[in-house]
């Protein structure tokens, strides 16, 4: 399949995510709601980018969109050279399994496994070497930020702040090119907040990953690389 | 292990009390269909067993053109003679009778009892008749008479009672006789003579002026010899009349009455294990929808929605395969148990049961693909998510 084929090439493009023209609409004549309004934008690899805006404004649909969580009515969306406009719902989950990290404001862990066994989920689906190998990888991570010992919890016993860094761990864990983070701190205090952000900036530095995060608390990340600003669907300013 | 393998079983161990009612209803509809079967299949054999143990032997012989002429000698003595094949053989007679209670200041009267002429020492062999004896002995002279249950209780008799027996011989006189009652007889099926009497041949043969018999039941050692000996019966008597019928046979018109009843009674728990599916269909709507937001995550996280399916499915395939196994457990337990205890319900005949681990293991087969085809469509219901509406729920 050519796409899988794509998708096993190194990254290689300046523009990791392209959109042109995107529109979201909800439901059909006159209830419907015009979500994302041809909303066009570029994001370069190694970026970290805000999208802000006020509730309503399609930050959140603009999200899933890139994500390829959702599709868009009309517009044209590439992820790392790949139009994933079209892409069947099977090539989809392919794109997001080899390209795209989430990370969601609710940490969205799966509250049956692991610490581990959550972290150690995108490397089972990519099946990315041995038992052992993954292991270690996933060990390396959670090092990283900072919960190698409670690897072995389940991750319904840990704190907010705990499993959001969890959440980050798992997004980041399979190396993908793009880390998506849904209001990834809205749900924390205020030091958990900043630990979690200074660990996705610090591993966006160190490993070079394109980080895009829809935020209501801008303020809270301090400099980025760009902050995109939505207005009743449509982008305002990007600064 | 591999992932979607891993989160079924997480998910499902998780809820565990969901799981146990959904492995317990597969259990429980395959062990209801083995006790069917085996408790339907054990009255279906223990009906052939006493039909040969007290009427029929393993072959009855008649004479299409009416009763048997030929001296008894000789007949048995023929089939005693084929080897180690035949356990015994032996010849009746049957007649109905009137009989009166004499002990009793005004008689007690039976009418149109039907009668049967035996040979004691040959009965011991062929037959299991002496068995049925509750009350007293078996035949201890010509004099002697044995009742069946029913008939004693109808003339109020007891062992030791004198009474009067009346036929019509072959000249259409009446023949009266007195006997001692010496044995009440009785099944626990109905299927001997609890509705009948009992005397030596020797002694109704006189009282009707006949010399011949009205059947010759033959018992084998081994059930399969049947077709040899009837062969060898009817090449050595091809001139007779002689009819020759296995118990397959004899009994036919009782069993396919048995085997009907078996089959709607499989049925009806077939339909049992229906409902089972039904309660694992919502038991898994359950499961799915308490994870509709885990299942957005793992489509997130790069699965698609043949993946989340096969979760699922491979849950129903979990939940199938524990109730399976303990369904076979149960199901061999009491299989086993019937086999091996003579099950009786009340007072109705001892259970035949054969513990058939083939059919168990079917069943049980069975119960392993319901647990699967009930997890299709809360399965197919996944697919319906979509990943973005699912992670927000």
């Amino acid at each position: 399949m050519n796409h899988r084929r794509r998708l096993a090439i190194k990254d290689r493009s300046e523009k990791i995510i392209e959109g042109h023209g995107l529109t979201k609409i909800y439901g059909t004549g006159d209830v419907s709601t015009i979500a994302l309004n041809k909303v066009t934008f570029d994001i370069r690899r190694g970026e970290f980018v805000l999208i802000v805006g006020q509730s309503g404004s399609g930050k959140s649909t603009l999200l899933h969109i890139i994500g390829l969580l959702d599709k868009p009515t009309a517009g044209k969306i590439v992820i790392d050279e790949i139009d994933a406009t079209y892409l069947s719902d099977s090539d989809r989950s392919l794109v997001r399994r080899y390209k795209i990290g989430f990370i969601f404001q609710a940490y969205n862990l799966l509250s049956d496994l692991t610490v581990a066994e959550n972290v150690m989920l995108p490397l089972m689906m990519v099946n990315k070497g041995s038992s052992s190998a993954m292991r270690r990888k996933v060990e390396m991570v959670l090092e990283k930020v900072g919960l190698a010992r409670q690897i072995n919890k389940q991750s319904n016993q840990l704190s907010g702040g705990q499993m959001q860094r969890v959440a980050v761990a798992r997004a980041l864990v399979s190396r993908p090119a793009l880390v998506l983070g849904d209001e990834p701190t809205g749900n924390l205090d205020s030091k958990s907040s900043q630990d979690v952000i200074s660990l996705m900036k610090e591993l966006n530095k160190e490993l070079n990953q394109t980080f895009v995060i829809v935020t209501h608390a801008r303020e809270s990340f301090g400099i980025v690389d760009r902050t995109i600003v939505l207005k009743d669907g449509r982008i305002e300013k990007i600064e | 292990m591999d992932y979607r393998l891993k989160i079924a079983v997480s998910m499902l161990f998780k809820k565990k009390s969901s799981m146990l009612a959904a492995v317990i209803a597969v259990a429980i509809a395959v062990f209801v269909i083995v006790i069917n079967y085996v408790t339907f299949d054990g009255v279906a054999n223990a009906i052939i067993r006493d039909l040969i143990d007290y009427r029929f032997g393993h072959i009855v012989i008649t004479d299409r053109d009416g009763n048997i002429e030929k001296p008894d000698r000789e007949l048995i003595g023929f089939l005693e003679n084929t080897g180690m094949i035949v356990e015994g053989a032996t010849v009746r007679l049957s007649d109905v009778a009137a009989i009166n209670n004499t002990r009793t200041p005004v008689p007690v009267r039976a009418y149109s009892v039907p009668i049967i002429g035996v040979l004691p020492q040959e009965e011991a062999d062929a037959t299991r008749l002496i068995d049925t004896v509750v009350q007293g002995t078996f035949l201890t002279s010509r004099d002697s008479i044995i009742l069946g249950a029913s008939v004693a209780e109808d003339l109020g008799a007891r062992i030791g009672d004198p009474v009067q027996v009346k036929l019509i011989d072959q000249s259409g006189n009446v023949q009266t006789k007195r006997f001692t009652v010496v044995g009440i007889s009785k099944t626990a099926g109905g299927l001997g003579f609890d509705t009948s009497a009992i005397v030596h041949i020797e002694t109704l043969r006189d009282m009707n002026g006949k010399d011949d018999s009205s059947e010759m039941i033959v018992r084998l050692f081994d059930q399969r010899d049947s077709d040899r000996i009837s062969q060898l019966f009817l090449t050595r008597y091809a001139g007779e009349h002689f009819q020759v019928e296995t118990i397959e046979e004899s009994g036919e018109s009782i069993l396919q009455g048995i085997r009907s009843g078996i089959a709607f009674i499989n049925l009806v728990g077939y339909f049992g294990m229906l409902s089972s599916a039904f309660g694992i269909i919502t038991i898994m709507m359950m499961i799915v929808t308490s994870k509709i937001r885990e299942i957005g995550v793992i489509r997130a996280i790069g699965s698609n929605k043949i993946d989340v399916m096969i979760i699922f499915l491979l849950q129903g395939s979990i939940i199938g395969a524990m109730g399976a196994a303990l369904g076979f457990l149960l199901g061999s337990f009491y299989a086993l148990y019937a086999q091996n205890s003579n099950l009786t319900f009340g007072e109705s005949l001892s259970l035949a049961v054969r513990y058939d681990p083939v059919f168990v293991a079917n069943t049980a087969l069975t119960g392993l693909a319901m647990g699967v085809a009930a997890s299709i469509y809360p399965a197919w219901r996944t697919t319906k998510l979509e990943p973005s509406e699912a992670t927000r729920y």
